[in-house]
């Protein structure tokens, strides 16, 4: 006896089939590269968070933000291994070449990645002296209350180089100094003085 | 199926079963956007891993099992969500949404256990023999012809046809 069940189940088959859009091989190719990418990308992330917070522990400043009222760190800091694992650049003395160029240095670094540097201010007119010895052109962007004021790019060299930008607070507010990462292994220094 | 030695295509696999997938995994849902889903994730796991899976002996078996298990998982997902959305609104009326190409049948097999569904649809569409989806289930032989027999009769009152005990091949 022919099972009734059968030729219901056919006709699902015949009536669904070519209902059926199939998104295709090259979608799913697209999909497999997409999740590669997705992978890839959110690796780098953790590889950069993990270097953001080894910079950090590194520096002894826990909000990424070094405020003006503390102390210089350390130089022998800048003996120590960097996060992206590029071998060492420029001079030794860098670092005393770029403080010696800003007497009385309130902030003094080596840029790894890029450097943000922020201070609340009172309002008046102001000099920002950067001071920097190192392999590369070191970018600068100064941010009042988080707006750009000025950006420029000092031509850094292992002799030292310096450059000053004056800037005025219409009220008190915050400066920002991001020292980017062209400026990679740059050592630098700087001031903010009122005039 | 690949000749011995010679790995399989991933373009020729997809397209000899891409849509005889979807069918299975359509009647076992009721949703065919659904089923499409869950095929085409099961082949981007396969093509992820095709050099290894294309040198088993039988590679859609490898991507209907896949499948399956992505369809079981989503479903007693759903099943849950429903569950607890009915829960939080238990007096809110139910509106039936379009059902212009729902097929009787998939109504029907909507009404089995999700066991003895899952056991029709492999033995009727996938065209797999008791001892194969007692295999791939993991149950007894005698689990599986259970399984169809309640189906059948399930089935049976639902489509208010005879019951049919006898298995098509076994």
């Amino acid at each position: 006896m022919p099972d009734p069940l059968a030729p219901l189940f056919e006709d699902l088959r015949s009536r669904a089939l070519p209902r059926v859009q199939p998104p295709g091989p090259a979608a799913a190719r697209r999909t497999v590269h997409r999740r590669a990418t997705v992978r890839a990308a959110a690796l780098a992330t953790v590889v950069m968070a993990a270097g953001g917070a080894f910079i950090v522990s590194q520096r002894g400043d826990g909000d990424g933000v070094a405020p003006a009222a503390v102390p210089s760190v350390s130089f022998s800091a800048f003996a120590e291994p960097y996060v992206s694992g590029v071998p060492w650049r420029g001079r030794e003395d860098k670092a005393d070449i770029a403080r010696g160029l800003v007497p009385g240095a309130e902030q003094e670094g080596v840029v790894d990645g890029s450097q943000d540097i922020g201070m609340d201010l009172d309002e008046g007119r102001y000099v920002l002296r950067v001071g920097c010895s190192g392999p590369a052109p070191l970018p600068v962007t100064i941010l009042l209350d988080d707006q750009i004021d000025q950006q420029d790019s000092i031509a850094c060299a292992d002799s030292g180089t310096a450059a000053e930008y004056e800037f005025t607070m219409a009220r008190a507010g915050s400066l920002r100094v991001i020292m980017g990462s062209g400026g990679q292994f740059d050592a630098y220094a700087f001031k903010v003085t009122k005039k | 199926m690949p000749a011995a030695g010679t790995p399989a295509d991933f373009d020729a696999v997809y397209a000899a079963q891409y849509a005889d997938l979807t069918v299975q995994l359509y009647a076992y849902f009721g949703d065919r956007q659904e089923a499409q889903d869950v095929v085409q994730e099961a082949f981007c796991r396969a093509l992820r891993k095709w050099s290894s899976v294309s040198r088993y002996d039988d590679p859609v078996a490898w991507v209907r099992r896949v499948a399956w298990n992505l369809a079981v998982s989503r479903w007693r997902r759903s099943r849950t969500a429903l569950s607890f959305l009915r829960r939080q609104r238990p007096h809110e009326p139910q509106v039936e949404g379009p059902n212009t190409d729902r097929i009787e049948l998939v109504e029907a097999l909507a009404t089995l256990p999700p066991a003895q569904r899952r056991a029709m649809v492999l033995h009727y569409l996938g065209d797999l023999s008791v001892s194969e989806i007692a295999e791939r289930e993991n149950v007894a032989i005698g689990t599986v012809k259970s399984w169809l027999h309640r189906g059948r009769a399930g089935l049976a009152v639902q489509l208010h046809q005879p019951d049919q005990p006898e298995a098509r091949r076994a």
